[in-house]
């Protein structure tokens, strides 16, 4: 009996003090809350977007293009995505490389969003993955009342503003998709960036 | 006592060993055969637009939306108690009660499975299991990354899943012992392949006009997806993306504002 006030008040104990030392450690930036409210904002302007009557292809690319710039940390994204081969770019080959990816994921998106046919999105949820980063769940419904898609935006937090550096649907990671087809093309490539460069520039430069 | 899954764990790791050779090196994409592999994967693409991808679409611009609803439903129930097997053998007895329970509320209530009564409730949704997922919950090693004539995307601990559940099938057992039903497997594997191909044509036609290298991406995405399955609801753990010291880029809107 003892025993087991003892062991129970240990483990109180134990999370006093993680509580306490955890929160004078963490430099948190910003809130969940605060990182839900952008994503819906984001959200609502893509969709204000697309459901301006008579739109043509060529202005939904470039709002939509807006939209990702300010809303996607491109330069976080591009660099993670390009992993040790960041390193060994030169200063040209970083700026051409992000010019470029930006453009394929705007070109990307505006494709995937063309068919677009009154989708809502509901936030519903979120979670603090670490002092910069929450993950803030959402689902996409679809009018006709097809299958619910899952899509969770990790939102990170730097100097009071926030911008996405993930976008993960039904559990498949964007960053890592574009890490491994990249990874791929520059291995073919005898490890070198020139080969992927050459590549975007083919697609969208 | 030496359990039963680590024996099991242990012969599906020798036979794997053969299969695949025991393949190592550095390989990041764990593709040693990716020439090959590439081989498949063009042939695959080509069976897939001229034959699979007009049937599949076909398919799913003159059936009604209900009907291919019930099309699913029934295949996903006659599959259903593989999927019990699975969640039994993967020590998920929760898993095992909802696959029991969808089975006979479906097939009971639901039309021989046609209406999927039971996915009502959340907590009985469907879950897809197989005996590949089990290897991997016991703890066998995926092996290299294979693309399958026509199955496309797989590796060896999927190919003996694969095997093993056409074995283990009481609903194929059971045919082939009360029927002379013979037309029953491949008329339900084709049933199954247009369903499966008409529930991503819009997702796949967009992957292959966006994707730089369409073969990597397909590896990437089955990979993902497929150890997602594997873990059924746990959560993934995010990616560690470092908090690099960003500069200034100069980055455009290249297709203007």
């Amino acid at each position: 009996m003892v025993v087991e006030i003892v062991g129970r008040c240990r483990h109180t104990l134990i999370a006093l003090i993680i509580l306490v030392v955890g929160s004078a450690g963490a430099q948190a930036q910003g809130t969940a809350e605060e990182a839900e409210a952008f994503l819906s904002s984001i959200g609502d302007r893509a969709i204000e977007v697309l459901s301006t009557p008579g739109v043509t292809d060529q202005e939904l690319r470039g709002q939509f293009a807006q939209i990702f710039v300010d809303a996607f940390d491109t330069q976080t994204i591009g660099r993670f995505v390009l992993g040790r081969y960041w390193n060994d770019a030169t200063e040209e080959q970083r700026a051409e490389y992000l010019q470029l990816f930006q453009n394929l994921v705007v070109s990307t998106y505006a494709q995937r969003f063309r068919g677009y046919q009154g989708e809502r999105f509901n936030v519903v949820g979120s979670r603090q993955l670490n002092d910069t980063d929450f993950m803030v769940t959402t689902q996409i419904f679809r009018p006709d009342g097809g299958p619910r898609i899952n899509v969770d935006w990790r939102i990170r937090a730097r100097d009071g503003r926030y911008a996405v550096i993930d976008v993960i649907v039904e559990r498949v990671n964007m960053t890592i998709t574009y890490r491994n087809e990249f990874g791929a093309i520059i291995q073919r490539n005898g490890g070198n960036i020139e080969g992927l460069l050459q590549a975007l520039r083919q697609a969208v430069g | 006592m030496v359990s039963f899954p680590k024996i099991a764990r242990a012969l599906a790791a020798c036979s794997l060993c053969v299969v695949a050779g025991c393949a190592t090196g550095e390989d990041p994409f764990n593709d040693p055969y990716e020439s090959i592999n590439r081989e498949i994967f063009a042939f695959n693409d080509v069976v897939d637009r001229n034959v699979l991808v007009p049937v599949a679409r076909a398919y799913r611009d003159t059936v009604p939306d209900p009907l291919r609803q019930a099309v699913t439903n029934g295949l996903r129930n006659l599959n259903t108690p593989v999927v019990f097997i699975n969640e039994v053998l993967q020590g998920d007895i929760r898993g095992a009660e909802v696959a029991f329970n969808r089975l006979w509320i479906n097939s009971g209530l639901g039309f021989g499975g046609l209406i999927d009564i039971a996915g009502m409730d959340p907590r009985l949704a469907y879950r897809s299991e197989d005996f590949g997922q089990t290897l991997a919950v016991w703890g066998v090693d995926s092996g290299p990354y294979l693309v399958l004539p026509l199955l496309g995307p797989s590796n060896p601990r999927d190919l003996t899943g694969i095997v093993v559940d056409q074995l283990i099938d009481p609903v194929a057992w059971v045919v082939r012992i009360e029927t002379d039903w013979t037309a029953f497997g491949p008329s339900r594997f084709g049933a199954t392949l247009v369903d499966r191909r008409a529930a991503v044509l819009d997702v796949l036609d967009e992957v292959r006009a966006t994707s730089l290298d369409y073969y990597a991406t397909i590896r990437s995405l089955s990979r993902q997806s497929r150890e997602a399955e594997i873990r059924d609801n746990a959560e993934i753990e995010p990616v560690d993306i470092p908090n690099y010291d960003l500069e200034e880029t100069g980055l455009e809107n290249a297709n203007g504002g």
